[in-house]
């Protein structure tokens, strides 16, 4: 059986909008219009045909013996040489044995499918075994031209043997016609073409039947028997034109791939298979035609094999890895339709001795080095002397390839001064797996994408475009690797060092293991005791876990101690800083129970659960903060509970334990904040030992602690500035839990205290939480609780106005300050009057001086907010500062302990 | 048993141009120009000097190549003159070689001088290397221009030691800053403007994450040396005699950017130049010890790491020495004290010697608004190459017998 034994197809990554095009020319030519739907691709500019056909030969020879390929075949009418074998540049690429027949097929349309039956023939004849037989176009078209828009760049590529054949070759049939569609002289750079109508009407709808027709005549067969037929077609009512006359119902005609790529010349007949082979199944007969002075129709049989092709990409995965973009001046940059000032810099000589590229071509066009037979070590490009300090050994390397090998970016950097059109040129070092590195160009991306420690692919381009002598060069450049740069974006934890208490099994295993895998290095701490906390000492669950992280490949070590004492803490903390030299994340999660209903809790049961939950978080948040606290950065989770938050009947320990946490929180993470130590706790519903015994199975499965680690590892990555909140988390849910204060009210006065009768026929309003607000601290509490809202007032008094305006009280602060009562005093006061007669200034008292400044200071100790009529009569002793704090005319924010300075710095 | 150089060859003589954009003059004048100063300074006559060695690197930008441009230029009597090149160490290069003819006592008195006039290409930045480094560039390496060369050190350092590559241009941007703040004090710096630190981190980007003023300019200057035995400077009547007190060089041999050590973040011979200076120059503790620094900051991420190369900075630590002003006009270890390359610009032949002139005249007493209270000694470091594959030339001058 002889046939198609691997297929691999490429487009550009690059789409342009079609639109973009009639953006800018329709205004020449609105007919374009017609014809802008979707997109075409476009080749970066340093691709062309043959960078193009060598991707999809490559991706053809995934998982295949390349050194079995007996020929090379590159079919193209956009050939970068008319003398200078172009397949052998793909053959050297590919590194493919010497003993080898090259040739290119080209000249008309259907060059691709001309070379695929040669290929046939070939092997038929018995003297090939494998021929590869690859394609790519692309096409210069004139600026406005309904070709522009209509032809695509890209590539595909099949091999051909008798062995493991995916489609069995049936037969073909092809007859040849000089019928001159269109043409290209030698030396011309864009197509000739003339009427589509008649291309239409004399061309397609009758050249591409005959062959077809012809082809199951051969065979024997009718259409019936046809499960799919492939011809490419631009004109997409001479596609379905040639369809009905061909008897092809619409189910069966491959999609001519116009919306989403354009046709791709010489290779749209193998692009258009790859299409269909993707999901083609066993049995199914595949028509295959190419079209130009002629047309060669061949029929296939797709076997069992395909189901046996490879893991590797496939048409789809090229077709979706695409950016698409509406420039279509870089469009035309990139193809040298424009030409763009590269200045002076750019005449620098870049001829290149033949000579030099004949002895290294393996180097320069087969990322071919070498590897040490002495010491293994694996080094691009080949030397004669080993790179490894250790080896030096001379001459004992052997050929190594390194195109297929993973690498990443150890550097990089966008030169805006080198000469690109794309600018900035972009080119890093990059490392290979296993050893190797070099430095190499980085193309096709966008420099934001970049990232040391990106993953990087190998791809064949363009170097130099010597348009004096004629010249071409190729060499082999890095790309992002296909999903590498969304990888890269992921929140990661690398570097960073997490303990977590508890972590033996549950949530705490859960956090561990999820810290793990993203590039942390984990302190797994666990007692090893049973629920209630008897027992421990056990080196069990800890070491299990750690030994499920290393598997995954990460770091971690076990930890036994129990973090009820204050030493346990201690040697948690130092087992991190032992092995890791660092604290970033602690989550602490250790936890047992002792419900009781409170009476008969006795005073064991209640301390030992104060001892585990809330001592043992100050046991090992202590030792941690203060390593942290020297990197200035830290995360960590407190671990509350709804019983906590909100109560729950047998846990009067518990919940007090659990709120409690919720406390240290809120001043930890003040004294936290300047180090960007951030506090948050997870209040996490989750199957767990402490909640099998309340939950009926079938919702316990439901409650898996992988559903409430995402929220804690999100709270402790480096870009969450997420301090002293409180989180529900569970089962796919998510909520915000928060104390807060309602907006309250004043009752009686200065002299004369409410009285049991006044609360009462108030309480409503006392008991309000409408409007209730988050306190940051307790001063910010205090501070609300004196300022429930004003009463809507009249307006400001008019005596309180008179001749004085803010500016005069502001500038006469200056005059007031007491450089006395400013020793050790280092503060920003800030004044924000609204109001047509307000405004915003701010004081800066320092080293016994005050300086005044308009305007908003970006870090003050305190702001004062209050409506110029107001400022004026606090300044006047119309209105005292008391009653405008109690009134709320006067706001506060920031420390508003602060504020009490202002009365000792100024007198007014 | 070789002993190194140390205090076995003094300088009585130093010249050094104007630098900047001296569409006024050929090399041929800048070479006189400097030359003049020298021979004044060392109080002898042109028919003393026994030898010459000259340092010119880009010579198809100006004079050919070979030494026929110095003997001519400054009609040297018909005495050996030989040219050197060691990409941006040639400076430092051309004085190794007086310096090391001296010592062997096969002469009396050399000069070294080296020259570069780069303001004919007509364009901005380094001329393209063109086919100098190997066959093969063209057809295989991205086009690395020396911006993009040196600015990887910023991303390889921050994923490295964890910096956040802003912290990373701020302490670039002091370093240029401050440079600045050394060169409007020297009239012969090209640049004499004081530039601010928002100034640095705004500019536009050349080769990210540098921007303009992380860079230094392209620019002509020559600059020159008579050097002599510490007897003939003493029987002249030299006084403060500044006198050799290591050379040391160290090259690539292509490790870095091939095998696996490296992180990009440093510059492997400067870290093993310096170490051999130390020893040969009998410095334990280079902290304390040294009075000053011209670093090769062509760039200023390369000031920043070279800090660490030179065991002055503890590794990782650079960018906080800089804010801190460590290396500030005012700091612990004055660095680029005449404004550096940054002020200078680089004429690549001649910077080296530059180097060597400021801190000549720092020990004698003669900086004027530059002068340092009681320098004793003064460290050059000049580098040539890229991070990767690079040449590190070291000096270290002082007080004679000190």
């Amino acid at each position: 059986m002889i046939g198609i034994t691997s297929y691999g197809a490429y487009i550009p990554r690059l789409r342009l909008n079609r639109m973009s095009i009639v953006q800018s020319m329709g205004w020449f030519l609105p007919g374009l219009m017609t014809v802008a739907q979707g997109e075409r691709s476009m080749c970066y500019h340093d691709e062309d045909a043959i960078t193009m056909a060598f991707e999809a030969a490559r991706n053809c020879l995934t998982g295949k013996d390349k050194q079995e390929i007996d020929a090379v075949y590159l079919a193209s009418t956009t050939l970068p040489y008319v003398e200078r074998q172009n397949a052998g540049i793909i053959s050297t690429a590919l590194n493919l044995k010497d003993n080898l027949v090259t040739s290119d097929f080209t000249s008309a349309q259907k060059a691709s499918t001309t070379a695929l039956i040669s290929a046939l023939d070939a092997v038929k004849g018995g003297d090939k075994k494998v021929v590869l037989v690859t394609s790519g176009d692309k096409r210069k078209t004139k600026v406005a031209s309904f070709y522009e828009m209509w032809y695509g760049d890209g590539a595909a590529a099949v091999t051909v043997g008798d062995e493991d054949v995916i489609a069995e070759y049936k037969g073909s049939y092809s007859v040849a016609y000089d019928f001159v569609s269109q043409y290209r002289g030698a030396g011309k750079e864009t197509d000739y073409q003339w009427e589509e109508r008649w291309i239409r009407d004399e061309g397609y709808t009758k050249i591409i039947p005959e062959a077809v027709n012809g082809l199951m005549s051969k065979l024997g067969i009718s259409m019936d028997d046809v499960d799919k037929v492939v011809f490419p077609c631009f004109i997409k009512s001479a596609h379905k034109g040639t369809a009905k006359i061909l008897g092809i119902a619409p189910e069966k005609l491959v999609d001519s791939l116009q919306d989403v790529c354009g046709e791709t010349g010489t290779a749209h007949p193998l692009l258009m298979l790859a299409s269909v082979l993707d999901d083609a199944q066993p049995g199914e007969k595949i028509i295959v035609a190419g079209y130009g002075q002629g047309c060669d129709a061949l029929l296939f049989e797709v076997t069992e094999n395909i189901t046996k092709l490879a893991d590797r990409d496939r048409f789809k995965n090229t077709l979706e890895y695409k950016e698409t973009t509406d420039n279509y001046m870089k469009f035309l940059a990139f193809r040298g339709i424009i030409e763009p000032e590269f200045g002076i810099r750019n005449e620098a000589n870049t001829k290149v001795a033949m000579t030099a590229l004949w002895r290294n071509r393996k180097t320069v066009l087969g990322l071919v080095g070498g590897k040490c037979t002495e010491c293994d070590y694996p080094q691009y490009p080949k030397t004669d002397m080993c790179v490894n300090p250790n080896c030096n050994a001379t001459r004992t390397q052997e050929e190594y390839e390194f195109a297929e090998v993973p690498a990443k970016v150890l550097s990089f950097t966008g030169d805006m001064l080198a000469i690109s059109i794309d600018p900035p040129h972009k080119y890093g070092m990059i490392g290979y797996e296993g050893g190797g590195r070099h430095f190499i160009e980085i193309t096709d991306c966008n420099l934001d994408d970049v990232q040391v420690g990106l993953s990087v692919k190998m791809v064949f381009r363009m170097k130099l475009d010597d348009k004096g002598r004629g010249y071409t060069g190729y060499t082999w450049k890095a790309i992002p690797a296909p999903g590498a740069i969304e990888e890269m974006s992921k929140t990661r934890f690398d570097g960073r060092v997490a303990i977590i208490t508890g972590a033996g099994g549950g949530l705490g295993k859960a956090y561990a293991l999820l810290l793990g895998q993203l590039g942390a290095k984990v302190v797994v701490n666990d007692l090893g005791g049973a629920r209630d906390g008897s027992g421990g000492g056990g080196k069990g669950p800890a070491d299990l876990v750690v030994d499920e992280i290393k598997a995954s490949g990460g770091e971690a070590v076990a930890n036994y101690d129990n973090v009820a004492t204050p030493e346990g803490g201690e040697n948690i903390v130092k087992t991190a800083l032992d092995a890791f030299g660092r604290v970033d994340i602690l989550i602490n999660n250790a936890g047992i129970l002792r419900d009781k209903s409170f009476v008969k809790m006795e005073p064991e049961n209640w301390q030992s659960v104060l001892d585990v939950h809330l001592n043992g978080a100050y046991n090992v948040t202590k030792p941690a903060f203060v390593a942290m606290r020297e990197n200035k950065f830290g995360r960590i989770i407190m671990t509350t509970s709804g019983a906590g938050l909100y109560g729950n009947f047998g846990q009067t320990n518990y919940s007090s334990a659990k709120l409690g946490l919720a406390g240290f929180m809120n001043s930890l993470k003040i004294e936290g904040a300047k180090y960007n130590i951030n506090v948050n706790t997870i209040a996490p519903l989750a199957a767990s030992r402490l909640t099998e015994d309340i939950m009926p199975p079938d919702l316990l499965d439901k409650l898996k602690p992988e559903f409430v680690s995402p929220m804690a590892l999100y709270l402790c990555s480096e870009e969450s500035t997420e301090t002293g909140q409180i989180y529900n988390v569970g089962m796919g849910y998510f909520s915000k839990a928060a104390l807060m204060q309602g907006p309250g009210m004043l009752l009686g006065d200065a002299d004369n205290p409410a009285t049991l009768e006044d609360i009462h026929s108030n309480w409503e309003k006392i008991n309000s939480i409408e409007g209730a607000k988050e306190m940051g601290d307790v001063n910010a509490g205090m501070f609300a609780l004196l300022t429930p809202p004003a009463e809507p007032s009249g307006e400001a008094d008019a005596e309180a106005g008179g001749d004085i305006s803010v500016q005069d009280i502001m500038s006469g602060m200056i005059d007031g300050f007491n450089p006395d009562a400013a020793a050790g005093v280092d503060e920003v006061f800030q004044y924000e009057i609204s109001g047509s007669g307000g405004g915003e200034w701010h004081y800066i008292v320092k080293d016994g001086k005050c300086s005044m400044e308009t305007g908003v200071h970006d870090k003050p100790s305190c702001t004062l907010k209050v409506a110029d009529a107001d400022f004026i009569a606090m300044n006047t002793g119309a209105l005292s500062a008391m009653d405008a704090f109690s009134s709320g005319k006067l706001q506060m924010e920031g420390d508003i302990m602060k504020s009490q300075l202002i009365e000792k710095l100024f007198t007014t | 048993m070789a002993t190194g150089i140390r205090d076995k060859v003094a300088i009585i003589g130093m010249g050094c141009t104007r630098f900047g954009e001296r569409w006024d003059a050929n090399a041929e004048t800048l070479m006189v120009e400097a030359f003049e100063e020298c021979i004044e300074d060392a109080g002898i006559e042109k028919e003393e000097i026994g030898a010459a060695w000259f340092g010119c690197c880009m010579d198809e930008q100006s004079i050919g190549k070979g030494a026929l441009a110095l003997a001519m230029s400054l009609r040297l009597p018909r005495i050996p003159v030989s040219r050197v090149e060691n990409f941006c160490a040639t400076g430092t290069e051309a004085f190794r070689g007086a310096v090391y003819a001296v010592a062997s006592g096969a002469y009396d008195i050399c000069l070294a001088q080296g020259v570069e006039k780069l303001k004919d290409t007509g364009y901005g930045g380094l001329p393209a290397f063109d086919a100098a480094v190997g066959t093969l560039n063209y057809q295989m390496m991205p086009q690395i221009t020396a911006p993009g060369g040196f600015a990887q050190l910023a991303t390889a350092y921050s994923a490295k030691y964890g910096v956040p590559v802003e912290d990373i241009k701020r302490a670039m941007a002091h370093i240029s800053s401050k440079s600045h703040t050394n060169g409007a004090l020297n009239p012969k710096a090209h640049l004499q403007k004081l530039i601010t630190e928002e100034q640095v981190m705004a500019a536009p980007i050349i080769a990210s994450p540098l921007g303009l003023f992380d860079c230094c300019g392209v620019s002509d200057g020559s600059a020159c040396a008579i050097v002599t035995t510490p007897e003939i400077a003493k029987k002249l009547g030299k006084k403060n005699i500044v006198s050799v007190k290591a050379l040391q060089l160290a090259l690539s041999n292509g490790e870095e950017g091939m095998y696996t050590d490296w992180d990009g973040d440093h510059f492997m011979t400067t870290d093993i130049a310096s170490t051999r200076a130390y020893k040969e120059a009998g410095i334990k503790d280079p902290k304390k010890e040294l009075s000053m620094i011209e670093c090769h900051d062509c760039f200023s991420i390369t000031e920043l790491v070279t800090m660490e190369d030179l065991h002055v900075s503890e590794r990782g630590e650079a960018c906080k020495d800089v804010m801190n002003g460590k290396y500030d006009r005012d700091g612990e270890i004055p660095c680029q004290i005449d404004g550096g390359l940054k002020c200078f610009g680089h004429p690549v032949g001649a910077s080296g010697l530059r180097m060597i002139y400021e801190m000549y005249l720092q020990l004698q007493g003669r900086a004027d608004k530059r002068q340092l209270d009681n320098p004793t000694i003064g460290l050059t470091h000049n580098l040539g190459g890229f991070p990767q594959s690079n040449v590190c030339a070291i000096s270290i001058v002082g007080k004679l017998d000190e």
